[in-house]
């Protein structure tokens, strides 16, 4: 188990650093200049070039990633470009709690309403009912954020008017019930759907003839047999619907004025500003390359057979 | 050679070892699907409406979707504007009858490139292994660890809006995880005989990964490309609402939920719901046909969701 936790970890700075660079570069040959689109069409060529100097723009590529690297290392990320005098760290802080705080509780509701769906579902196959829960997730799964959020707006704070549109206060207020359950409804679908898949794999598993041949009570046998080995497919894609949480994020911020990491990462790349974009870039990777290592870790709670370690397994 | 001819003559027996089931037609593997996915079906329909409205745009449209009357702005459905028109005065239904070619163009053009890319990658990185397959293994994750919205945003920002772009962006969102799961697939054909029997005889890397491994990918192939059709036309819909995807006056599903239609949901709502509906029926009837797909030429992939 250590041994497989250290394997994963060496990799992650290569990775890091490989995601960085790649950003890096794309950010300094792409098209668009951070210094001209910030002095805006009647910009002053000599003032350009002063400030391009001043960041050391023109340096050569390699030497600037080196001097990037080497800052942040010791721990600064540089200061924005376009929020002047403002380091990024502090620009980072406060949004990157609100949007975690906001992410949980979508991914909260994603769990509660998902799994349970699609168990459902799946004990009651062929039914009725499963049809209905299949047909209801698809349709779940088909609407994109930016039509479910002025849906819900209209329903329940134009028609109902019982639930505030805009704005945040933190994660017990009323404000954030809109936006999670708009960035929620993909997830619950989603995971409605591999957990009812799953499930059904595993009912017809010779384990759940024996628990139910030896006599176990029906409750045990879907929770301790069924229901422990259909999550391990279902835990997998949890690292990924984090992903599916950042994007949904970007257009949800937006619609609900959330003062969030999305609309950070959105207006940072249409203003090239550097600094912000590769700390983001930054922090995405490794919190998706942690995530996802911690999601491997909880298999063999839940299967003591899946033993860690031995070859390494991507993904 | 000659004298030995008892060898390797082949015994031809008088009844026939295998009984061959009778050989189907196209039809008869049509009316099956639709016996036992009728959901399925219901997908299929819809989609091959979806590509008849994208080829005869012209011809079903009854109006010109670029032309703005400044006289007509947003007036209601008529007998003459059948949905309405917007902020522009264009007619919504022309602009929704040309919006399927490009959600059409852009999600088959971007799924099936990025789906092609991917197999070329899953596929060779397993035949070469070892180091190659370590390596373009931990690109794969670098690639996606970005979220896919975001990546794509990112290369939109960088290439600038126009179709084209929108679909090389959404291309490249779509090679890890296809390379991902085409990657494991492969693993199970490379210890196949077949790949053996085409080395022993001398054929090289890429004729073996060409001929043998990827045809074998075939079926599991088009199942993830239907799949991520339907996230292609709605990842392209978010870009054009985001402003980043194609230019504002491309009459596409996501452009048209854009700006104006917003602020003025209100007064003329059918700028907005059409559209949206558009997206939501044809998304969902795609789903519908690439789950149905999926169980019926490769059941094991349940769980990919």
């Amino acid at each position: 188990m250590g041994t497989y936790i250290a394997r994963r970890l060496i990799w992650t700075p290569f990775l890091l650093l490989m995601v960085t660079f790649v950003t890096f570069a794309l950010g300094r040959f792409g098209p668009g200049d951070p210094v001209e689109i910030l002095q805006g069409q009647y910009s002053n060529p000599e003032v350009v070039q002063r400030i391009r100097e001043q960041k050391g723009l023109d340096d050569n590529i390699i030497s600037q990633y080196g001097r990037y690297l080497s800052d942040m290392s010791q721990g600064d990320f540089g200061e924005s470009f376009k929020y002047r005098g403002r380091s990024v760290g502090e620009l980072l802080q406060k949004r990157m709690w609100v949007s975690a705080q906001l992410a949980s509780a979508a991914l909260l509701l994603s769990i509660s309403l998902g799994i349970p769906a699609g168990v459902f579902a799946a004990l009651k196959q062929g039914t009725w009912w499963d049809t209905a829960t299949v047909v209801t997730t698809l349709i779940g799964q088909s609407m994109p954020v930016f039509l479910t959020a002025p849906g819900v707006l209209i329903i329940f704070a134009l028609k109902l008017d019982i639930l505030p549109t805009h704005g945040w206060g933190g994660f017990f207020d009323t404000r954030i019930i809109l936006p999670a359950m708009v960035m929620g409804i993909p997830g619950v679908a989603i995971l409605a759907r591999l957990t009812r898949a799953s499930t059904l794999d595993v009912v017809s598993q010779d384990f759940v003839r024996t628990a139910r041949a030896k006599g176990l009570a029906e409750i045990t046998v879907r929770r301790r047999h069924i229901l422990r080995n259909a999550l391990i497919p279902v835990i997998t894609t949890l690292g990924f619907s984090l992903a599916g949480l950042a994007s949904g994020a970007v257009i949800v911020e937006g619609f609900f004025g959330i003062p969030g990491v999305g609309l950070l990462a959105i207006e940072s790349l249409f203003s090239r500003d550097y600094p912000v974009i590769m700390a983001l870039t930054l922090l995405g990777t490794t919190f998706f390359v942690l995530a996802n290592l911690l999601i491997d870790l909880t298999y063999p709670f839940l299967d003591p057979r899946i033993r860690l370690g031995g070859d390494y397994v991507a993904g | 050679m000659a004298q030995d001819r008892g060898a390797g003559r082949v015994i031809i027996p008088e009844r026939p070892i295998f009984v061959l089931p009778p050989k189907r037609s196209a039809m008869n593997h049509v009316v099956e699907f639709f016996k036992r996915k009728p959901l399925g079906a219901v997908g299929a329909v819809v989609a091959v409406i979806l590509v008849f409205v994208a080829i005869f745009a012209n011809m079903l449209a009854n109006h010109d979707p670029y032309t703005i009357r400044v006289a007509e702005i947003f007036s209601g459905p008529t007998s003459d504007t059948w949905l309405g028109t917007d902020h522009l005065g264009r007619d919504v239904y022309s602009r929704i009858v040309y919006g399927a070619r490009i959600s059409l163009y852009v999600g088959i053009m971007s799924s099936f490139i990025g789906c092609t890319i991917g197999l070329v990658i899953g596929v060779a990185s397993v035949h070469f292994g070892g180091l190659t397959d370590l390596i373009v293994q931990r690109f794969i994750d670098g690639m996606m660890a970005f979220p896919s919205l975001i990546l794509a945003i990112a290369i939109m920002a960088a290439l600038g809006a126009s179709l084209n772009n929108v679909v090389i962006a959404l291309a490249i969102v779509y090679i890890p995880s296809t390379a991902r799961i085409l990657r494991s697939q492969s693993m199970v054909i490379k210890e196949m005989d077949y790949v053996l029997a085409a080395r022993a005889v001398g054929a090289g890397n890429w004729r073996i990964i060409i001929r043998h491994m990827m045809p074998n990918c075939f079926a599991l192939f088009i199942v993830i490309v239907t799949i991520h059709l339907g996230g292609a036309i709605i990842a392209e819909a978010s870009l054009s609402f985001l402003g980043v995807g194609t230019p504002p006056n491309v009459p596409s599903w996501g452009g048209m939920l854009n700006g104006a239609a917003q602020s003025y949901v209100k007064t003329a709502p059918w700028v907005a719901i059409f559209p949206g509906l558009a997206i939501v029926v044809v998304v969902f009837s795609w789903n519908l046909l690439g789950d149905a797909l999926r169980d019926v030429l490769d059941p094991r992939l349940r769980g990919t969701g």
